[in-house]
């Protein structure tokens, strides 16, 4: 058919009267074909349409009709490479008006940010025997230390990363620094329930006599 | 749930239930997770990489604000489509509203879509099919065919029943068929 043969068949409403919104000549729907092709199992015949003319041509003409969806369909959209971080980002910052540890009084409320609860988890992990150096982090790798907080009333959540001293048991070693940073954090900030994932990012042999606290 | 097990190997509820407790990098996870698709239902909503990208940041933050009344009776994933599709169709109404009678921007072509099928432009003359379709149709194809939904979870979005979904989405693969059948 010619474009203008099938601009006066669009015209009348009639472009493809053998599919959409018609019956076929053997009395099945010309809707149920197309969304038979639409649900991808266009070449799932039943016994009628294995015999049936009609029904074989309006799934080829359905086919044809609906290639150019399906192709769309495909086409796997990739996100913008910064909407993750633009996501995050205004997250933290509504995040952070009420990322607080909050701890009632008879006088008062005290508040203690996300990033005083990191330093506290932060120094309470470096003194502790077989770890080297520590810090709150987060997926991201760039956040800032408190991003690796989680606090919601009196409950803390607190990610920390730690590089352990070779020689020494990793799980004896992450075993005492969750202990100590559960110890520290409902002592000096008043949680209430201190939860302390570990990521060992590293081993390092002892530090000699005199380096830095923390370096053991 | 062992501390140490890492965010990618936990199912979405656990994160869910993580980011109620204000862990942060449990959202993150979830982002990461859903961005894909989230991103490609607003795109197929509004035709427009921009526009999409703006409404799909303000689904995923509007979600993160919700999460306290999130039920759970749907997975998080359907909640979140469900949250974007209400931030599409928002958008969309508000376009209408402020230009009611002016042609789509995003248009290719005023005329008939037939021209630029015959200029073999088949993916601009579908997408310009899609945009004129009333947005209940454009919803129910959208879910089922770009995102890759069934009826069943394509109502659980749109809040209606299975039928509904099937009958809008029947109107609107006929209304492509006749307009993309228009050459051959």
């Amino acid at each position: 058919m010619s474009p203008s043969r099938a601009a006066d068949d669009a015209s009348r409403g009639g472009a493809s009267p053998e599919v959409a919104g018609h019956r076929l000549a053997c009395g099945r729907s010309g809707d149920d074909v197309l969304e038979q092709v639409a649900l991808g199992r266009g070449d799932q015949r039943d016994a009628h349409q294995a015999r049936c003319v009609h029904c074989q041509a309006a799934l080829t003409e359905a086919g044809r009709l609906w290639a150019p969806v399906a192709s769309l369909a495909a086409r796997e959209e990739t996100p913008p490479p910064d909407l993750l971080q633009r996501v995050m980002r205004a997250i933290r910052e509504l995040a952070r008006e009420r990322r607080h540890l909050t701890l009632p009084g008879d006088r008062g409320t005290t508040r203690v940010s996300a990033d005083a609860v990191a330093r506290i988890a932060q120094r309470t992990a470096e003194d502790v025997e077989g770890v080297r150096v520590a810090f709150s982090q987060s997926r991201a790798g760039r956040l800032r230390s408190s991003d690796a907080v989680g606090i919601a009333g009196q409950h803390v959540v607190v990610d920390l990363a730690v590089v352990t001293t070779y020689g020494r048991s990793i799980p004896a070693v992450a075993d005492r620094t969750r202990a100590a940073v559960h110890a520290a954090l409902t002592t000096l900030a008043g949680a209430s329930t201190v939860e302390v994932n570990i990521y060992v990012d590293d081993v390092l042999p002892a530090a000699s006599p005199g380096s830095a606290p923390g370096r053991r | 749930m062992p501390a140490t097990r890492s965010l990618d190997e936990v199912g979405d509820d656990y994160l869910v239930d993580r980011v109620r407790q204000g862990y942060l990098p449990a959202y993150e996870e979830l982002v990461r997770r859903h961005q894909q698709r989230t991103y490609t239902l607003a795109l197929r909503m509004v035709d427009d990489a921009h526009e999409a990208h703006d409404l799909t940041q303000e689904a995923l933050v509007r979600a993160w604000r919700s999460l306290p009344s999130f039920g759970g009776r749907s997975a998080f994933g359907t909640w979140l489509h469900r949250i974007t599709m209400n931030v599409c169709l928002d958008h969309l109404r508000r376009r209408q509203r402020l230009a009611p009678h002016e042609p789509d921007p995003q248009a290719p072509h005023p005329d008939d879509v037939q021209h630029q099928v015959e200029a073999g432009h088949r993916d601009q003359a579908l997408r310009q099919v899609v945009r004129e379709l009333p947005l209940d149709q454009r919803g129910a194809l959208v879910l089922t065919t770009f995102v890759g939904y069934s009826y069943e979870d394509a109502a659980d979005v749109l809040q209606t029943t299975p039928d509904a979904v099937r009958g809008r989405a029947t109107r609107a693969r006929a209304a492509i068929a006749r307009q993309m059948g228009a050459w051959r």
